[in-house]
């Protein structure tokens, strides 16, 4: 009994490994309804809390690039790493991936010459 | 006052909006407008950094291509080389009356504007609409650019307007260090000298030159301005509904609407007609979205977009892929979930053209094979790939959009009127399967097709050859007559060589 089981979350597990991509494991966006990009590629940085939040590095992501129309869209990845890092430190180290697009500038519109 | 500039980005590894592959290159550059408030003094101070680029590409021996929303599937729009990323390149050129021939009929305000080739479908949308103007088709979606939009023959559904490349009517091109030229039909001419000393360009009428230049993914030039013709905002009425094949069939591959009282609007043959099928129920599961077109009024219902549903995450078509390879057996409950999902009844709905063809959420590997054949081979086709799929248990949706021919001389809608049968899916093997096996099966069965040129294909020289047959050859001698000799190996890349749309394999 013991060893079918053993064998079945072996399998599962197995399973698991196989179906889930290691390199992500949960992937959210936020964007806006009038989405476009200037950038063709996510721009990334990995982003780490240290001590349940009291340090951030880096403290504030700044993209200088994108002017004043700012970001476009901006994606969170974690990844089985980033979760198992989190709970084997408790909390202490948080690991994310940052990934985001500027978003456009308005175009010119007229007449002239 | 800030100029136009041409930034590095160095990177080296290039995916697509799809990241379905991931080419290495040698640099990506991006470039930007200045802020010159006067729409052409900026337009043109780009032209002239555009042409020291080419300068820099020529001395140093790179190819070069321009890239637009990066939405290929393909490596058709790719160079291994030098790319430039042209999204920032948004500038929009109402046009006047001085600057229209008379003969292009009489004058009306934003029938013709000049679009810098970065103008994602969106911004022309919006912008097109605050002057009570619309675009008269575009694709599914709207975050092509529109030099992009038009190289590939991106299509839409609206039957008898056609592609893209259809309402374009003048082409501004950069084709060396120093030479740009505008063309246009000479059985057409569109604008007159005076716009044409705006921007500085030689003037070139030429049909052969124009058509062929149109669907040319980057390869004639780098695009800098498309004039397109527009036409007066107007509403699209919408809706969806399951049909059974047999009601459907017929006008798949017909397009005759006389009879059809099963329609919204019984009878009546509607602007946009599309059909999409589940392969697991190839009885009942035909979806089908007919659009009628209707003069714009301010009153009408507005669309809600339902913007906290749950839905695929971005993992979710490669985790499928996965899954339904190892355990093919599900692949129908999948496909027919996603369907019952995405694909629920729209009952009378009310939107502008950009309303309607608005901001894809689809995110992650999928992937999409587009065929363009005769209407009278839809049905033929769609039962090949539903035998098909009974080997391969396609992860997808079969789907048909139709229009009518194009006059671009490699565009992909060649037939009297094309259905474009795509089949979209995710990263899967067995999606790569049912692709080869489908591209086979037309082969052997002698079904006369094209592939869209920005889609998953299996491309090559004798196959190119064996679609479009002397229209290659007239389409390799119109780009040798515009581009300057030194500047072939600029605008060539390895798709062309491997398509044999180069003169050296066709002399």
């Amino acid at each position: 009994m013991k060893k079918t089981k053993l064998v079945s979350f072996g399998f599962c597990l197995l399973l698991v490994v196989y179906c889930v991509p290691l390199q992500s494991c949960s992937k959210y966006t936020v964007t806006t309804t009038q989405k476009d990009p200037a950038d063709i590629y996510f721009k990334k940085k990995i982003a780490a809390s240290y001590f349940w939040g009291i340090v951030n590095k880096p403290r504030t992501i700044i993209d200088t690039a994108c002017g004043k129309t700012g970001l476009s869209e901006v994606k969170i990845t974690s990844n089985v790493g980033y979760s198992l890092l989190h709970v084997v430190t408790l909390g202490i180290v948080h690991v994310v991936k940052v990934e985001w697009k500027c978003q456009k500038e308005p175009p010119v519109i007229g007449f002239q010459p | 006052m800030a100029i136009p500039r041409i930034q590095a980005t160095n990177i080296k590894l290039l995916s697509t909006v799809h990241e379905n592959f991931k080419q290495p290159i040698d640099n990506l550059f991006n470039i930007f407008n200045g802020d010159n408030p006067n729409v052409l003094g900026g337009y043109n101070e780009t032209t002239k950094i555009i042409q020291q680029f080419l300068r820099d590409a020529l001395q140093k021996k790179k190819s070069v291509r321009a890239l637009g929303g990066n939405w290929s599937w393909t490596k058709v729009g790719f160079t291994k080389d030098w790319i430039l990323s042209t999204t920032r390149l948004n500038r929009i050129k109402r046009t006047l009356p001085e600057e229209i021939e008379p003969s292009f009929g009489n004058f009306e305000n934003d029938k013709l504007v000049f679009a810098q080739c970065g103008c994602s479908i969106q911004e022309l949308n919006n912008v097109l609409r605050s002057l009570g103007r619309s675009l008269k088709t575009s694709g599914a979606s709207n975050g092509q650019t529109i030099a992009g939009l038009i190289s590939n023959c991106t299509h839409g559904s609206a039957i008898d307007v056609g592609s893209s490349p259809d309402y374009v009517v003048g082409l501004h091109i950069i084709v060396g260090p120093n030479k740009h030229v505008y063309i246009e039909r000479a059985s057409r001419p569109v604008v007159t000298n005076v716009f044409i000393q705006k921007i500085g360009a030689e003037h070139i009428r030429d049909d052969s030159i124009f058509n062929a230049a149109l669907v040319s993914f980057g390869s004639f030039g780098f695009i800098h301005g498309v004039m397109i013709e527009t036409e007066p905002l107007y509403l699209l009425n919408v809706f969806r509904k399951q049909m059974n094949g047999d009601t459907v069939r017929p006008l798949m591959q017909s397009l005759d609407f006389t009879n059809a009282p099963f329609l919204p609007r019984p009878n009546v043959r509607p602007f946009h007609f599309q059909v999409t099928i589940n392969p697991y129920d190839t009885e009942k599961g035909y979806y089908v979205i007919v659009m009628y077109k209707e003069k714009y009024r301010e009153d009408y219902p507005r669309i809600v977009t339902e913007i906290n549903k749950a839905g695929p995450g971005e993992d979710a078509p490669i985790i499928l892929g996965r899954i339904t390879g190892l355990v093919p057996q599900i692949t129908p409950l999948i496909v027919s979930t996603t369907i019952k999902s995405g694909y629920n009844e729209i009952n009378n709905a009310w939107g502008t053209h950009g309303e309607v063809f608005t901001t894809t959420m689809l995110r992650g590997k999928i992937l999409s094979t587009a065929l363009g054949i005769s209407i009278e081979n839809t049905n033929k086709v769609m039962d090949i790939a539903s035998r098909l799929n009974n080997e391969h248990s396609f992860v997808g949706v079969f789907s048909c959009r139709f229009v009518k021919q194009t006059l671009a001389t490699l565009g992909f809608t060649k037939f009297p009127f094309t259905c474009v049968a795509e089949f979209d899916s995710f990263e899967a093997a067995s999606t790569w399967r049912f692709y080869n096996a489908l591209w086979k099966a037309l082969d052997d069965e002698g079904i006369a097709y094209t592939f869209h040129w920005g889609k998953i294909n299996n491309l090559d020289a004798l196959k190119v050859k064996k679609m479009y047959g002397a229209k290659t050859d007239e389409w390799i001698a119109a780009r040798s007559k515009l581009i300057p000799k030194e500047m072939i190996p600029v605008f060539t890349n390895e798709f062309m060589i491997q398509a044999g749309l180069v003169p050296a394999i066709n002399a």
